[in-house]
């Protein structure tokens, strides 16, 4: 009796974190390429979204992944006992590029309803208050470009947690976790 | 005890008096690591990672001190008086093996397993970095972008089987509670428990010895906060 209540405990505990592990979930999978092929058939079918919100939302899948490695090649140098300032730079520019770009990324129709994707439905309902968090962290993009370019790593470390508090500020209203 | 079937070696009859068996030293690593795994995992969850790191540079001098402590501390606290071999765990699963003070030669599986899983956990997390470069353990500098990465998600994956191993560890503690008989919980916590007469007692370790063990966890741990 008692081993078998031993076994079912344990066989309940292990169930339990196995239900946990279930995330990981890559956004780079192959379906969503083949949907970008999706014919008008599919559409009119009430499959999915039309063809170009998957290659956005693949795009800007791959765009934001860009910029987090860009932040985490610039915390790596500035950990570094002579930060490579020339490849901090190159990260900012990046970031800077990418940064005016981002409304753009969130058509009408590319949220939770288009499939698999972090973007919550408050981008759109909530349009206004994207937007301006958008426009924060394009001026803290450009404004870390400037730092970076005077090739003062003082400058440049003083300029980073606005860049940082810019990208925070909208990720913690508007993107979901990873895990659900 | 009232039962009326001959009482089996490895419990411990009436009349048992208490004797001292786990260290103030065991006692405290055990408690503050419970409660920093604890807080380290709802810190992640929350994403409030600056606690995550330093509740993970507590927990790294926790373990250092544990494994110094298991090679200079008290005698329970010792591996070497608690690592068996196979036949030994046998043996302890038939019945067969007298009282024994402190981890039983099965427990000791898992106490070595629990400390195993923990140590390799917070040596990833050194490596780790969060998806958006906010934050990142301070030895990332010290590996390539693509193996960070690698060692981010295996930081991330492995605590799946560290909560698995400290399932066990619970259910193990529910069982000796409830169908042995044995509370383990309270020993863990004043550091005495019931004993046979005769038992051999525990042998404490000098408090200097403590105070080396400290230092070299306090020595590890800045040295790792420095470098980063």
């Amino acid at each position: 009796m008692s081993r078998i209540v031993l076994g079912l405990s344990i066989a309940a505990i292990v169930a339990t974190a196995a239900c946990n592990s279930g995330g990981g979930e890559d956004a780079n999978d192959s379906a969503s390429n083949q949907q970008t092929n999706a014919t008008v058939a599919n559409v009119a079918a009430g499959q999915g979204a039309p063809p170009n919100h998957k290659a956005i939302m693949k795009a800007r899948h791959d765009n934001y992944e860009e910029m987090g490695d860009a932040m985490k090649g610039i915390n790596r140098e500035l950990k570094a006992g002579s930060p490579d300032v020339a490849a901090i730079q190159r990260h900012a520019a990046l970031i800077a590029r990418y940064g005016p770009q981002i409304p753009t990324w969130f058509p009408q129709g590319s949220g939770p309803e288009a499939g698999r994707t972090r973007a919550k439905a408050e981008i759109w309902s909530d349009a206004a208050t994207f937007r301006s968090a958008a426009q924060r962290m394009e001026q803290a993009s450009a404004s870390f470009n400037a730092a970076a370019q005077t090739g003062n790593v003082d400058a440049i470390r003083g300029a980073l947690p606005a860049l940082k508090d810019s990208c925070s500020n909208c990720h913690d209203k508007f993107r979901a976790p990873e895990r659900d | 005890m009232t039962s009326s079937a001959p009482p089996s070696a490895t419990e411990p009859e009436a009349p048992a008096s208490c004797v001292a068996v786990w260290d103030r030293a065991v006692r405290l690593v055990h408690w503050l690591l419970a409660a920093l795994i604890a807080f380290a995992w709802w810190t992640a969850e929350e994403e409030l990672l600056d606690w995550h790191y330093r509740a993970g540079l507590l927990i790294l001098g926790l373990v250092v001190f544990r494994l110094v402590w298991g090679f200079v501390g008290s005698s329970t606290a010792r591996f070497a008086s608690f690592v068996r071999g196979p036949r030994a765990i046998a043996a302890y699963l038939r019945g067969r093996s007298g009282f024994v003070l402190g981890h039983n030669p099965l427990g000791a599986l898992s106490v070595l397993a629990l400390l195993a899983m923990v140590s390799l956990e917070t040596a990833l997390g050194l490596f780790a970095s969060d998806e958006d470069g906010f934050l990142s353990g301070p030895l990332v500098g010290f590996v390539s972008e693509d193996l960070a990465e690698t060692l981010t998600e295996l930081h991330a994956d492995l605590f799946d089987y560290l909560l698995i191993l400290i399932g066990l560890h619970l259910a193990a503690i529910a069982f000796y509670l409830l169908f042995r008989r044995d509370n383990l919980i309270g020993p863990m916590v004043s550091g005495r428990r019931p004993a046979p007469p005769g038992t051999e007692p525990m042998v404490a370790a000098p408090a200097s010895r403590a105070a080396v063990a400290a230092l070299v966890a306090f020595a590890v741990v800045s040295g790792v906060w420095y470098a980063g």
